[in-house]
């Protein structure tokens, strides 16, 4: 009996340790299957430097190396075939792969209307959870590193965790691309300072810094506070009075065609509200800014802006332009106080010698306006929490079915690289002179492409404090600093050990715009999480909703509606009740739940 | 009656299939490409109808989408903007027709009454010239002329009108008018080409023996040149009436802004938001296109019907 009970526990301890060894993931299991994969990026580069994203050099060197996913002598290089959708037809291009089932081995689902969720549950995205744990250690890591994120690169399906995409990730906040800029000349040459009523002065400096001793009301050297924001509308309004700029199409301030700035939260968040849904960090709950005291406090203030004729008195025309480059002729034209738009219009950007207006020209950037005038206590005196561009994980990746029986460890180990030090820095910054050498015996393309562009030094430098220092020429031609890497890939982006060589200046304008912690913003990270049902309800409210507000918040703005009747507010926000708002918060508070 | 068989392509009766296959078998090989491009084109695409009753995948394709009914239907109609929408497509197509027939009408036969045959050619090219100009470019140019400081809006001001972007303007029928004279100055010149070259072909004789017998020019075009061209004018009327649903999507796209979304929004910009906007939605726009289809053919079956009752010609 003693010997049977034996025999049978051994029995069932090899089948269970059978069992275990199958459900592992080995590397050699997969040695000998295809490493031909195919990618799809989002989006090409423009094709002056090379004529397919397959022939930068970046991808020709690092698919001369070879890859060991188990450590033990089994390498074996990939091949990868990148597809590139056409300009302007990308999510066509995608959906027409998906809809004939020749859809790619790894696909960026940025340009998609599917979530990755949803590409799991159809059957076409696989769960790669082990894969990503076992292969990944570099992407692993990145989640280890920024608590703010921890778990996060996993997707809630069915009741389990699961890895169904990989995102790109940012090392710390990506600076900004955009932002309130304002007319700071026009401060210089026609403002007086606050308390002691003296001219300001300003000029460049010999080594093109920009020094000014221009004080707001607040006693700051930027617009911090709303009071600020009106002090300086008030020397814009004067400025386009005195020049007759009103009658040429100037005004004081831009604004996007629904009467807000930028993107969700962007001048709004400073009052407690948001134009849309965030995340409220004090209750751990998604919010309806829409219906917030905050927001309607903003819209007062607006209100009063408008009354006092600072507003473009066309903002409601302006709804076909892209948010950051509203009415360019204006904005180009010396015509306007104060903006949303690119980081590439600071400093003299405006001052191009086109018009006697833009001559001298200095362009600076401001945060989002702390709240201390309109409306009561509750609505000022609050930090800031939205803007817009700061989310550290990116562009989703999805590793489709077609790839389920092809050598996926190679593919992970290759796709990890990118995360680690010396592919991330390879994908954003290019190749370094000892890549280069290397390439001229792996892969001559790359160093020939190099040597054609002068670069044949190396794409960067390491300065004596280990910072990575551009090659000048790719701050000046974005296009080539776009194609020395390998920057429509997925991986990680370091920004922290990267010179930019800003002027002093320019650099405080850069650091104004990330003044703040951003702790609303409701990520790709939680949206890739809907189910079907939840996606198609959710985009649903939003159109609903989007279109609701594109034709009230003007209202309000311009006196049509009164933004002090409460009446009129209520009914506002019962009809956005009515599209869904709160639904959509509940959806998205579903998920926070989970995690 | 061979005339009559002759104008309306009729295979006339006691001749069968083959007999005249074998009398006019080259029109029929000049047909083959026509027929060939309307099956591919035109018919075969039919099955994505059904795309108007389901939940359509793409990566599930027509046959393996899940099978809604009518939901879609129900979405499109109970959207808060959708009687809006139709108020505004029924407004403008209607004016679009009543304004828009007849100046091609007209054209032609200024043009075909024209004697300096220079003149006659270059205003014929220029009048012919912004159907050939994308959308997008006529729409810059209303925007243009229509603007604050247009030559349209100069002109109405002179007129005692207030100075103002018309475009902006959300009082009805602003927009309407707009969007109907844009697509008569777009089309009208190439429209008229049909006119023209059924003008053409009246008999010189009969308007000689006419301005022989006395007749001015208004009545040779009152009596011989309208008469002349009336079928065609009922086929063009015919035809007009069964695409009038069509309104224009991407000039409405590219002119109208939320804050005239009341008078301009039509089905077509109605749906694209829906459809669209942040997730593409390929049921709802196929519901809302075969919504319009069926419109369409209702209004293109009932013109033709009248038409043949009253004038005893039809299309078909």
């Amino acid at each position: 009996m003693g010997k049977k009970l034996l025999a049978c526990l051994l029995a069932a301890m090899m089948l269970l340790s059978l069992v275990g060894a199958s459900a592992e993931i080995r590397g050699d299991d997969y040695f000998g299957k295809s490493t031909s994969f195919s990618y799809m990026i989002a989006n090409g580069i423009e094709g002056f430097y090379f004529d397919e994203y397959q022939d930068a050099p970046c991808l020709q060197y690092v698919l001369s190396k070879e890859w060991d996913p188990d450590s033990n002598g089994n390498t074996r290089k990939i091949d990868l075939t990148v597809l590139t959708p056409p300009g302007g037809a990308e999510a066509d291009y995608a959906n027409t792969l998906v809809g004939t089932g020749d859809y790619p081995d790894v696909m960026n689902i940025q340009i998609m209307s599917m979530s990755a969720a949803e590409m799991y549950d159809e059957g076409m995205a696989l769960d790669i959870t082990e894969y990503v744990e076992k292969y990944m250690p570099n992407y692993m890591a990145w989640f280890e590193r920024h608590p703010l994120y921890a778990g996060k690169q996993y997707t809630m399906v069915d009741g389990e965790k699961k890895i169904i995409c990989l995102y790109h990730t940012d090392e710390v906040v990506p600076a900004a691309w955009g932002g309130m800029l304002y007319r700071r000349d026009w401060i210089v040459n026609y403002g007086k300072n606050p308390v002691t009523g003296e001219a300001f002065s300003g000029a460049w400096e010999e080594d093109g810094n920009w020094k000014d001793n221009v004080v707001f009301p607040s006693g700051e050297t930027y617009p911090k506070t709303v009071s600020d924001w009106e002090w300086m509308i008030g020397i814009f309004q004067e400025v386009i009075t005195s020049m007759g700029l009103d009658q040429a199409g100037g005004y004081a301030v831009s604004c996007k065609a629904d009467g807000t700035f930028g993107v969700w939260g962007d001048m709004i968040s400073g009052f407690g509200g948001v134009n849309g849904w965030y995340y409220d960090v004090n209750t751990g709950k998604v919010v309806n800014g829409f219906a917030t005291k905050g927001f309607r406090t903003y819209l007062q203030m607006m209100n009063a802006w408008w009354n006092n004729g600072w507003i473009n008195p066309a903002f409601q025309e302006h709804a076909n332009d892209m948010f950051f480059m509203i009415d360019m002729a204006a904005t180009y034209g010396g015509m306007i106080g104060t903006w949303y738009g690119l980081t590439s219009q600071l400093g003299a950007a405006l001052d191009t010698g086109a018009s006697p207006l833009t001559t001298g020209a200095v362009v600076f950037g401001a945060p989002t306006p702390i709240n201390d005038k309109y409306g009561d206590e509750s609505v000022q005196g609050i930090t800031p929490f939205m803007y817009y561009a700061t989310d550290q994980l990116g562009a989703q990746l999805v590793i489709t079915d077609k790839a389920k029986d092809k050598d996926l460890p190679a593919l992970f180990s290759f796709l990890d690289y990118f995360y680690g030090d010396e592919g991330g820095v390879m994908m954003n910054l290019g190749l370094s002179k000892e890549q280069i050498e290397e390439c001229r015996t792996v892969a001559p393309g790359a160093a020939e492409l190099y040597d054609k562009w002068g670069l044949s030094e190396g794409a960067y430098t390491v300065t004596d404090e280990g910072k990575f220092l551009k090659d000048p020429k790719l701050n000046s031609d974005g296009n080539l600093g776009g194609a020395i890497g390998l920057i429509r890939f997925n991986g990680n982006t370091d920004e922290s050990n990267l010179d930019r060589g800003y002027l002093p200046y320019y650099q405080e304008q850069m650091d104004l715009f990330h003044m703040y912690e951003v702790t609303g913003s409701i990520g790709a990270e939680i949206t890739s999480q809907l189910t079907p049902d939840e996606s198609s309800r959710y985009s649903e409210i939003q159109n609903d909703i989007s279109t609701y507000c594109n034709i009230e918040l003007p209202k309000f703005i311009t006196g049509e509606k009164d933004i002090n009747d409460d009446a009129a507010w209520d009914a506002f926000c019962q009809q956005l009740t009515e599209y869904g708002a709160e639904e959509y918060c509940d959806i998205l508070n579903r998920i926070y739940n989970e995690e | 009656m061979a005339k009559q068989n002759a104008i309306t392509g009729y295979r006339p009766k006691g001749v069968t299939w083959k007999k005249d296959f074998q009398k006019n078998g080259l029109v029929y090989l000049l047909y083959l490409p026509i027929l060939v491009y309307f099956i591919i084109f035109n018919y075969i695409p039919m099955a994505g109808v059904m795309m108007a009753f389901e939940d359509y995948k793409v990566n599930k394709g027509l046959f393996a989408s899940k099978w809604v009914g009518w939901a879609n239907f129900q979405k499109l109609f109970t959207g808060d903007m959708f009687l809006n929408a139709f108020r505004n497509t029924t407004c403008m197509a209607v004016l679009s027709l009543i304004l828009g027939f007849l100046p091609p009408i007209i054209l032609a036969i200024l043009f075909s009454e024209c004697k300096p045959k220079r003149f006659k050619r270059v205003t014929q090219i220029m009048s012919y010239m912004p159907n050939f100009v994308s959308a997008v470019v006529v729409c810059a140019l209303v925007t243009e002329f229509v603007g604050m400081n247009g030559a349209v809006t100069q002109l109405l001001c002179f007129f005692g009108a207030e100075k103002q972007n018309w475009l902006a303007n959300s009082n009805i029928p602003v927009f309407w008018l707009i969007y109907v004279f844009m697509g008569i100055w777009v089309s009208f010149g190439y429209g008229s080409i049909i006119y023209t070259t059924a003008i053409s072909n009246v008999s010189g004789e009969i308007k000689e023996a006419a301005a022989l017998d006395g007749a001015n020019r208004f009545q040779r075009v009152w009596h011989i040149i309208l008469p002349s061209i009336k079928n065609l004018c009922i086929i063009q009327l015919t035809m007009a009436v069964g695409t009038m649903f069509m309104v224009g999507f991407d000039r409405v796209l590219l002119l109208y802004m939320p804050k005239t979304y009341e008078t301009s929004d039509v089905l077509y910009t109605y749906t694209y938001r829906m459809a669209f906007g942040n997730k593409i939605d390929y049921g709802v726009s196929t519901a809302s296109s075969l919504f319009q289809s069926v419109l369409g053919t209702t209004l293109l079956l009932s013109s033709n019907a009248l038409t043949r009752k009253f004038s005893e010609y039809s299309l078909f």
